[in-house]
């Protein structure tokens, strides 16, 4: 998978997570929506380890080498010499 | 506090310059009804809450509504990187915003700094919830309106994103408005 590709999996996953979160906010004893909510936050940390072996950390805390820095910003995409 | 994760929430990837549209954009970011507003309304409300799914609620959309920002940030950005400020003016940009050297400060279209005045933040929950319902709106219709003048299809796909954003933003808030008035 390319680093865009990557992206956008992680962006529908994380949408997701975003709203079973936002339903979970208003209804926090929703079974049904606790099970989805467990299995979506899952995937979406396996999607952000895939992701951060590949391209360097998400988050500056997880840094150990200097790409938190150096590595393209997300408004950097491939046509102006990042790749977001 | 707050976490930063170094990925917009839906990937920008303009490569058209359009000054034209970026300047109504800037709507979306320093307006009235922009993005801005809605971060630091809700979250500014939370803390005289009468229920903890009420702070969830505004703790979680307010939160995401700086991801929005951020969006439309990157977006204006993608629009103008490199234009000339000959260019700027031509397609009507507002002096300070030339004399910034295309910075993406928040303001509105006219250059009008962005204010608190625009926010509601108020003790009542009730009101606060009302005032929540109406902003989301006001936001759908921004986006609606900004949608009919968008011809890159890279930009119709993020105004898309974020016009549906407040759909469902606007729904969590009614049913909150619901469990507040039930209380």
């Amino acid at each position: 998978m390319t680093k865009s590709e990557l992206l956008d999996q992680l962006s529908g996953i994380g949408i997701l997570a975003q709203d079973l979160r936002l339903f979970l906010d208003v209804n926090p004893t929703d079974q049904a929506a606790l099970a989805d909510f467990r299995q979506v936050t899952a995937e979406y940390r396996n999607l952000i380890a895939l992701y951060e072996q590949q391209h360097g950390p998400l988050t500056g805390g997880q840094d150990v080498n200097s790409t938190w820095t150096n590595h393209p910003w997300p408004w950097q995409h491939e046509m102006m010499g990042g790749n977001a | 506090m707050w976490v930063y994760e170094k990925r917009l929430q839906f990937p920008v990837r303009v490569t058209k310059r359009d000054l034209k549209m970026a300047k109504l954009i800037f709507d979306t970011l320093g307006g009235a009804s922009g993005e801005l507003s809605a971060s630091m309304e809700y979250l500014q409300q939370r803390y005289t809450m009468p229920i903890p799914e009420a702070i969830a609620l505004l703790t979680d959309i307010g939160t995401e509504e700086l991801a929005h920002l951020e969006i439309l940030s990157s977006l204006v950005y993608q629009l103008t990187v490199g234009a000339s400020s000959e260019e700027l003016k031509k397609a009507g940009f507002d002096a300070k915003y030339v004399e910034t050297g295309g910075g993406i400060a928040l303001v509105n279209p006219d250059g009008v700094p962005w204010s608190s005045s625009y926010i509601s933040v108020v003790g009542d929950p009730i009101a606060a919830m009302t005032s929540n319902l109406a902003a989301e709106e006001r936001a759908r219709a921004g986006y609606d309106q900004l949608l009919t003048l968008a011809t890159d299809p890279e930009v119709i796909k993020v105004l898309s994103f974020l016009r549906e954003r407040e759909v469902v933003h606007f729904q969590r808030f009614g049913e909150m408005l619901n469990k507040l008035n039930d209380m």
